[in-house]
């Protein structure tokens, strides 16, 4: 659950980086350059102010995640900000620079540059779908994702532990003033509708996974859209 | 990367040299095949001239243009760090471009150290950031502005002084215009056409020369 595979990173953040308390909907502030940082606690959503004046949420970390790579960038970057989505959460935040004083730098600069390009593509990814997915498709996308990294079987399915509301989940598939944000709660109730998902509060559970993967409600149904 | 890539490369130079490739306008650089990490197979490019559009391919077949690569920069750099990208794809756009090839397994070798690490990772987080402009410009802008977004992207990096005002200095098609802005080809015909009308451009084969960049920065929402 929220697994990362980058031992090295992990384990110097956690020795040299700081620890910060958070409560539900505090944000970290434009995160500084060359600052990397540990989830330890919790659930946070990062958003970007790109260059446009555009405020874009990108993921959402959990336990185990570290972002911050993109302080990394030498131009005039994005700024980035992570807020708490949980009830509690802590971050430990690290400066690059204390990490790379020790033996065995190579290896943390080599996981660094991994994390970088991993990122990298799913950003690929985010703006591929974007350009060509309709937003039922993203939706579906990022609920299987989101399953997939921070997801615990149940009886009924794979639940969510990431806490969501519909207006996070619309940010986080690039919903903004071209596609009005019910839209997004419509598709929610629609998947809701044919078994593939159930969800109450901030809890979404992944039922049945397989249609949520390959299903197209959309043209199936046909009639999603023209009966709203 | 440059810097660290030309270094140590006492036992590479033949190397190099013998990896100089020529490509023609479209040829396939990396295919998504390539992408997936073959081994020691898989290559990464660095180009010496011309221009190189760097895509990734949907799943229904249609291509995102990432951004379109010129003389000095290099492509590839996620597989090198073993990120299996099997929907990355590059192609060159120019006649007669050239490049570097080098095989993954020696650039590695010359990458490894920290300095090298930290570089590519730096790279990789500024081509990730253009990734997010053009995410932004994808949620938010409508056809007509994101293709003028491109055209002044474009004119600033590979404009040429022409008498009717800038031309963009590669073998610009519709199609690469089409995946850089994320639609449909005959959409992008149709709004150069427009923009033709306009006066803001003028279309010749393979050529594009932009005649009224403030009106095209107007149309793009550029800042």
């Amino acid at each position: 659950m929220g697994q990362q595979n980058y031992p090295q990173l992990t384990r110097r953040i956690k020795s040299n980086g700081k620890a910060l308390n958070f409560v539900r909907n505090q944000s970290t502030g434009v995160i500084p350059r060359d600052e990397l940082v540990l989830v330890q606690a919790g659930y946070f959503i990062l958003t970007a102010t790109v260059s446009s004046g555009e405020c874009l949420t990108l993921q959402i970390y959990g336990p185990g995640c570290i972002l911050g790579e993109f302080t990394l960038a030498r131009h005039e970057m994005d700024k980035r900000e992570a807020v708490c989505i949980s009830k509690y959460g802590q971050l430990i935040s690290a400066d690059l620079k204390r990490l790379m004083d020790n033996p065995g730098q190579t290896d943390v600069a080599r996981e660094l540059a991994i994390l970088a390009a991993s990122r990298h593509r799913d950003a690929c990814d985010m703006a591929n779908r974007l350009a060509y997915d309709r937003l039922d498709i993203r939706i579906a996308a990022v609920l299987l994702d989101l399953a997939d990294k921070f997801g615990e079987s149940s009886e009924t399915g794979v639940e969510i532990q990431a806490p969501l509301t519909h207006e996070t989940l619309a940010r986080l598939v690039g919903v903004t003033t071209l596609i009005s944000r019910p839209n997004v709660s419509r598709v929610m109730h629609h998947f809701k509708q044919l078994g593939w998902i159930a969800y109450w509060g901030r809890r979404i559970t992944i039922i049945r996974h397989d249609e949520l993967r390959g299903g197209y409600p959309i043209e199936r149904e046909g009639s999603l859209w023209k009966k709203h | 990367m440059e810097k660290t890539l030309t270094r140590n490369t006492d036992g590479l130079v033949g190397l190099l040299e013998q990896h100089d490739r020529q490509f023609g306008a479209r040829s396939m650089l990396l295919s998504p095949k390539q992408s997936l990490i073959d081994g020691d197979s898989a290559t990464i490019y660095k180009i010496k001239s011309g221009s190189v559009i760097s895509c990734f391919r949907h799943e229904s077949g249609k291509c995102l243009g990432l951004e379109v690569h010129g003389s000095g920069e290099i492509i590839g750099l996620p597989m090198l760090m073993g990120i299996a990208v099997p929907e990355y794809f590059a192609c060159a756009v120019d006649k007669n471009t050239r490049v570097n090839g080098y095989p993954i397994s020696a650039a590695r070798l010359m990458i490894d150290d920290p300095a090298g690490y930290l570089d590519i990772a730096r790279r990789l987080a500024e081509a990730s950031g253009r990734v997010l402009n053009k995410i932004s410009r994808l949620a938010s802008l409508k056809i007509k502005s994101r293709l003028a977004w491109e055209l002044v992207s474009l004119t600033g990096k590979f404009g040429l002084p022409h008498p009717e005002g800038t031309l963009i200095g590669l073998r610009v098609t519709h199609w690469i215009l089409a995946w850089l802005a994320g639609a449909a080809r005959e959409n992008i015909s149709g709004t150069l056409e427009r923009f033709q009308r306009e006066g803001v451009v003028r279309l010749g084969r393979y050529e594009i020369v932009v005649k009224n960049l403030p009106r095209l920065r107007e149309a793009a929402h550029w800042e």
